[in-house]
C-alpha cells in the first residue's frame, strides 16, 4: 500500500531492535528471564491460586445454593413465556464455569499489545511513520502498520487505508514492557489514580488509554523525544487468560498496577 | 522471605541464550542512524563510538576489540578529577553474595538473595519446625497463626498473610495443625527468654536437614523449590 516509499521507509525501520548490538538495548541488563516473569513465576502465582482457592466444601454449598435458585426459577414460572428474542438470547452459549483454582490453571498475562490510532494519517500516510518509530522506540520490537476494516464516511475513511500502528508483545518483552509502565511511567504521569474497580471486559483482557503527554514518559525517550514530529496518545491492551474481571484485577494487582478507590491499607496494619 | 534478586541462568541456558543473540544481532536490521541524528553531527559520531563498543562484545579476537575513547577519561582540570563521559554511566552492581552468605549466618534476612527462605523456631522440647502454636476457642485460624507467630517470634515483624485459609495441614496423634502462608515485609524475628529460644531463616534443603523426617513429609510439599 505504502508502494516506493513504503520500501524506504521499511528499511529506515528495523526488523529486531532489543539484541544486544543494534539499536537501544532492553536486553543489556537482564540476561535470563525478566525480572516480572520470575516474580510471577516464584511469587506472585502461588498467591493467587491461594487467594482464589475455594474448598470443595464451600464448592458444594455453592452449588447447591444455585441448583436451589435454578429451580425455584423454573418452578415459579408463571406468565406468557419469552419472546423469540429472548429465547435466543437465553440460547447464547454460556461462559465456561470456572474450574476449581490450581496452579496450572492461575490466570496470568499472556499478551500486551500497544496501540495508536493516528488520526492525521487521514490526511497524509507519513504520519504514521511517527507512531510506528514510537512503538518501537517504547516496546524495542518492530511495529505494524493496521489498515481499516471498514469504511467511515464521516471521517473520510476508506477500507484498506493505514490508519494506525501497533505491536504485539509477547514473553520477556512484554514482561519487561509492563515493567517500565507500571514502575516508571505510571508514577511519573499527572493525575493517575488507577485503574477502575470494575475494570476489565469480562474474559480477561484490560486496557489503559494515554494521552500525548504520557509516550514522553518512557526511559528510552528521554533522548529522542525531539525528532518525533507527530506525539500522539496510545492504548495498552493487557490480555490475561483468567476468565473472569476479579481473577484479571488480582492479578493485574498483584503485578503492582495501581486501582483507584483501592483499600487504603496502613503500614502499620502489617505489623505483628 | 520471598527472593530478592532475579534468578541465574545454567551455564547451558546462559550459552543458549548468547547463541540466539547473536543470530538476532547479526541478521537485524540496520539501526535508522540517519532517522535520529543528523548527518555529521557529534551526536552521530558519539553514538557510532558506543556501537563500535557494544557491537566489540561479539568479537572472537580479543585483540582486535577497539578501545573506547570516550569512556573512563579522567579530565583534570584545577585539581578536579572528572571521571567518565556522561554519555556512558556505569552502573555499581552490588555482589549477588552477602556477608551473611559469607559467614553462613541463618538468623540474616540478607543471606540467599535469589532464594525463598523459610522461617524455624526451635521449640521448648529443643526441635525445630516452622512457628506454630494452638488455637483459642473464639479464634479464626488466620487470627491464631498471626498470635502465635507474634508469641514465638517477637512483635518487630511485618508480615502478610495470604488469604484467610490454609495451604496445608500435618496430622499427629497430639493435634493437627494447619499452616497459613505468609511473606515477610520488614522487621526481624527476635528470640528471647519469653519467645522461642532459637530463630532461623533456612531454604528448603536446609529444612529438609533441620527438621524431623516425619515433619518434613508433612511440610515438603507447601515449600518452594526456588
Amino acid at each position: 500500500m505504502l508502494g516506493a516509499a513504503g520500501r524506504r521507509i521499511a528499511e529506515l525501520v528495523p526488523r529486531a531492535i532489543g539484541s544486544s548490538g543494534r539499536g537501544f538495548s532492553t536486553r543489556a541488563a537482564t540476561g535470563y528471564q525478566a525480572r516480572l516473569s520470575q516474580h510471577y513465576h516464584n511469587t506472585l502465582r502461588d498467591d493467587l491460586m491461594i487467594l482464589q482457592y475455594v474448598p470443595p466444601s464451600v464448592r458444594a454449598r455453592q452449588e447447591d445454593i444455585e441448583q436451589a435458585q435454578l429451580q425455584a426459577m423454573k418452578d415459579n414460572a408463571g406468565g406468557t413465556p419469552p419472546s423469540a428474542q429472548r429465547q435466543r438470547q437465553k440460547m447464547r452459549p454460556l461462559r465456561p464455569a470456572q474450574a476449581e483454582s490450581a496452579a496450572h490453571n492461575t490466570a496470568y498475562v499472556d499478551k500486551v499489545t500497544v496501540h495508536i490510532r493516528c488520526r492525521e494519517a487521514l490526511n497524509n500516510k507519513h504520519h504514521l511513520l511517527s507512531s510506528l518509530m514510537a512503538l518501537q522506540v517504547i516496546a524495542g520490537q518492530r511495529a505494524e502498520v493496521v489498515k481499516a476494516k471498514n469504511d467511515a464516511a464521516p471521517w473520510k475513511l476508506r477500507k484498506g487505508m493505514p490508519i494506525a500502528a501497533k505491536v504485539e508483545l509477547t514473553g520477556d518483552r512484554m514482561y519487561e514492557f509492563l515493567d517500565k509502565l507500571v514502575e516508571v511511567v505510571l508514577p511519573r504521569m499527572k493525575e493517575y489514580s488507577g485503574l477502575r474497580m470494575d475494570a476489565g471486559d469480562g474474559s480477561g483482557s484490560f486496557t489503559l488509554g494515554f494521552d500525548n503527554t504520557a509516550i514522553g514518559l518512557f526511559p528510552e525517550m528521554e533522548m529522542v523525544y525531539d525528532m518525533f514530529p507527530l506525539v500522539t496518545g496510545f492504548a495498552v491492551n493487557i490480555s490475561t487468560t483468567a476468565g473472569r474481571n476479579p481473577a484479571g484485577r488480582l492479578l493485574l494487582s498483584g503485578l503492582n498496577v495501581p486501582f483507584l478507590h483501592a483499600r487504603k491499607v496502613k503500614d502499620e496494619s502489617f505489623m505483628l | 522471605r520471598d527472593p530478592i534478586i532475579t534468578q541465574r541462568a545454567s551455564k547451558f541456558e546462559e550459552a543458549t541464550d548468547r547463541y540466539f543473540d547473536w543470530l538476532q544481532f547479526i541478521s537485524a536490521d540496520r539501526f535508522p542512524r540517519d532517522f535520529f541524528f543528523k548527518k555529521g553531527s557529534t551526536a552521530e559520531s558519539k553514538w557510532m563510538e558506543l556501537e563500535d563498543g557494544r557491537n566489540a562484545e561479539w568479537y572472537f579476537d580479543e585483540a582486535s576489540k577497539p578501545q573506547l575513547k570516550s569512556v573512563k577519561k579522567i579530565v583534570k582540570e584545577d585539581e578536579d578529577v572528572v571521571e567518565k563521559s556522561e554519555a556512558v554511566r556505569s552502573i555499581e552492581v552490588s555482589p549477588r553474595e552477602t556477608e551473611a552468605d559469607a559467614t553462613g549466618d541463618q538468623q540474616s534476612l540478607e543471606r540467599k538473595l535469589d532464594r525463598t527462605l523459610y522461617l524455624v523456631v526451635k521449640s521448648s522440647a529443643g526441635e525445630w519446625t516452622l512457628p506454630q502454636g494452638e488455637i483459642k476457642s473464639e479464634e479464626l485460624l488466620h487470627e491464631a497463626a498471626r498470635r502465635n507467630l507474634k508469641e514465638l517470634c517477637g512483635g518487630r515483624m511485618s508480615v502478610w498473610m495470604v488469604g484467610n485459609g490454609p495451604v496445608g495441614h500435618h496430622q499427629t496423634d497430639q493435634a493437627c495443625t494447619f499452616f497459613i502462608k505468609g511473606h515477610i515485609l520488614s522487621g526481624q524475628a527476635q528470640a528471647g527468654v519469653e519467645l522461642a529460644s532459637e530463630f532461623k531463616w533456612i531454604t528448603r534443603e536446609e529444612i529438609e536437614k533441620t527438621v524431623s523426617a516425619e515433619y518434613w513429609r508433612a511440610v515438603k510439599d507447601m515449600l518452594s523449590t526456588i
